[in-house]
């Protein structure tokens, strides 16, 4: 989730870095593009694993409620990050330099 | 710094003074002179005069507030252009409120020299009043004009002439000021009248001229004094006389004119007198800019004589109804193409984008260009005042026979990069941003090494790097 953070926002800043993408509101996509990957990752990534414990013992995956919490507190994290990174790492981009703000 | 004194005698030499200031203005290179234009004409309120003088305060302006140190990076306007005479123009005396018979005090003549002036003038001659000029008669001109040398303007030049300056004069020969006041001017120059200040340096300096042949017409009008078809005549009778009294005075003779294919209104001066711009005025210009590149060892000049005089004529490579940059030779092409398509891409960005890329990364660093810089004077007026001269100039010239219409200048928003006619522009799939948007991208990115200094600075060095880059870029001039 770090890495995906730090790679989203690298993208956003030095590999996009276009006149046409460079508003807030641009970043505020840009990041909840983001955390919604990261959330779909987990949640799959999660459910993935169970299912194949759980596929043994023929009974449903539990804990989809814990799954869905999971996977929004890493979303949530994954706004964090990217808002971190974002100003560590902007300094040097372009046009997105002073995006968001 | 050397100075190079550019005399413009009549409405011609207003007008090539105009193009000459919207090159320098481009940022076209004088080879490190300053530039001291100095205009003649009696025609006190003469359109092309008072544009031309309008446009060079303008220049001055937007000038003062510029740094051109080593570090600074920005070209436009880069060469000075001073004022050492009233306003730009050298004042003539005594020929507002009279008459020629009265300037010359023909009443007082005894009869012998009555006589001798009747047969040199006609009665419409003698009766002609002088306040707009001397309305296409050279004869007239070449009597008023002698007051040249005893003229405060004349005097305060030559106080500040100095070894290494050099002088240049644009007339045309078909008028009335400027065919008589070449050769007097030239004269006064080279003669050896130890009264003027600094005339053994003067006598002995480097001068060039250029003499515009017919290049426009008049229209009938039975009214007005000047007609078309004196013109040629007039031409043959002054380089006639050219040919034994100025040529070995002057190191460069330029020549320049074109078939007559267009009439403008038949208007004797005053402000009405406002020609449209003309290619043989910028190529009038280039004739200044070359005389300045010239090195200083090819002048040999002796006793107010020079011992080898050169002789030069514009040529275009096509002949074409309207000239784009292709029809230019190599030397017209790499002065002109790339300042020019600068400045007027500077032009257009002002006009369309700026107000809406205020809050893109180059206009919001330490030093910020916003509503506050755009509300002061030196963009509100003198940048958005010289831009609009620079504009309507390129209109006149792209409207006028024959045309200079190198650029397409309705270009807009969804087709910048189309604005030279003839050049496809190059883009790539990997580039970012099109149009106004690659505009701010290459500001953005110039933007970055900007360094700390004022925000009239910044802005020009700004624009001047990244129209240089664009112009690379897409055109590859």
């Amino acid at each position: 989730m770090v890495v995906s953070s730090l790679a989203m926002m690298l993208i956003y800043y030095y590999a996009i870095d276009h006149p046409k993408f460079a508003k807030w509101y641009h970043w505020l996509i840009w990041t909840l593009v983001a955390a919604m990957l990261n959330f779909a990752v987990a949640y799959l990534m999660t459910d993935y694993h169970l299912e194949k414990v759980f596929a043994l013992q023929e009974q449903p995956v539990p804990y989809s409620s814990e799954f869905f919490t999971f996977s929004s507190i890493n979303a949530i994290f994954t706004l964090l990050f990217c808002t971190l990174f974002s100003f560590l790492i902007r300094g040097k981009s372009v046009m997105c330099r002073r995006t968001p703000f | 710094m050397a100075k190079l004194y550019v005399f413009g005698i009549g409405g011609t030499g207003s007008r090539v003074i105009k193009s000459l200031t919207m090159l320098l203005a481009a940022g076209v290179d004088m080879n490190g002179y300053e530039i001291v234009p100095i205009i003649i004409d009696p025609d006190i309120a003469n359109g092309d005069v008072t544009r031309t003088i309008d446009l060079l305060r303008n220049y001055q302006n937007v000038r003062s507030k510029l740094d051109f140190s080593n570090h600074a990076e920005n070209r436009f306007f880069q060469t000075p252009i001073v004022d050492k005479s009233q306003n730009f123009r050298m004042e003539l005396n005594n020929i507002k409120d009279d008459d020629f018979k009265g300037y010359i005090n023909y009443g007082e003549l005894d009869d012998n020299n009555k006589a001798l002036i009747n047969i040199l003038f006609s009665e419409d001659n003698l009766n002609s009043d002088m306040e707009v000029g001397f309305k296409g008669n050279p004869n007239i001109g070449s009597v008023v004009l002698n007051q040249l040398s005893e003229s405060q303007g004349f005097i305060d030049f030559a106080d500040s002439f100095r070894e290494g300056d050099r002088i240049f004069i644009i007339s045309s020969i078909f008028g009335g000021t400027g065919a008589a006041g070449f050769p007097l001017l030239l004269k006064n120059l080279r003669n050896n009248d130890e009264s003027v200040t600094n005339w053994a340096i003067l006598r002995n300096a480097p001068i060039a001229a250029i003499t515009v042949l017919p290049y426009f017409g008049v229209k009938t009008d039975e009214e007005s004094k000047i007609e078309k078809a004196t013109f040629i005549s007039k031409t043959r009778a002054a380089l006639s006389y050219y040919l034994n009294s100025v040529n070995n005075s002057l190191n460069y003779l330029y020549y320049i004119g074109d078939h007559v294919i267009n009439d403008y209104d038949n208007h004797e001066g005053s402000a009405v007198q406002r020609n449209d711009a003309h290619f043989v005025e910028v190529a009038g210009a280039l004739a200044i800019v070359d005389f300045a590149q010239q090195h200083q060892d090819l002048f040999n000049n002796e006793d107010g004589k020079t011992t080898e005089s050169s002789y030069k004529e514009y040529g275009i490579i096509n002949d074409s109804v309207t000239i784009t940059f292709s029809d230019l030779g190599s030397i017209s092409q790499s002065l002109l193409r790339q300042p020019l398509t600068q400045y007027l891409l500077f032009c257009k960005y002002l006009d369309l984008q700026i107000n809406e890329s205020l809050d893109q990364p180059w206009a919001t660093g330490t030093t910020k260009i916003d509503k506050t810089f755009m509300s002061h004077p030196f963009y509100n007026r003198y940048i958005t005042g010289f831009n609009k001269l620079f504009k309507e100039w390129l209109s006149e010239l792209s409207t006028n026979h024959r045309a200079f219409a190198p650029f397409n200048l309705d270009v807009n928003q969804h087709n910048l990069f189309e604005i030279v006619k003839g050049v496809k522009p190059s883009s790539s799939f990997l580039e970012k941003g099109k149009n106004f948007g690659r505009f701010d991208y290459i500001l953005s990115k110039k933007e970055m090494k900007a360094t700390n200094t004022s925000v009239e600075q910044k802005f020009m060095d700004l624009f001047y790097v990244s129209t240089k880059e664009l112009v690379k870029e897409k055109f590859k001039f």
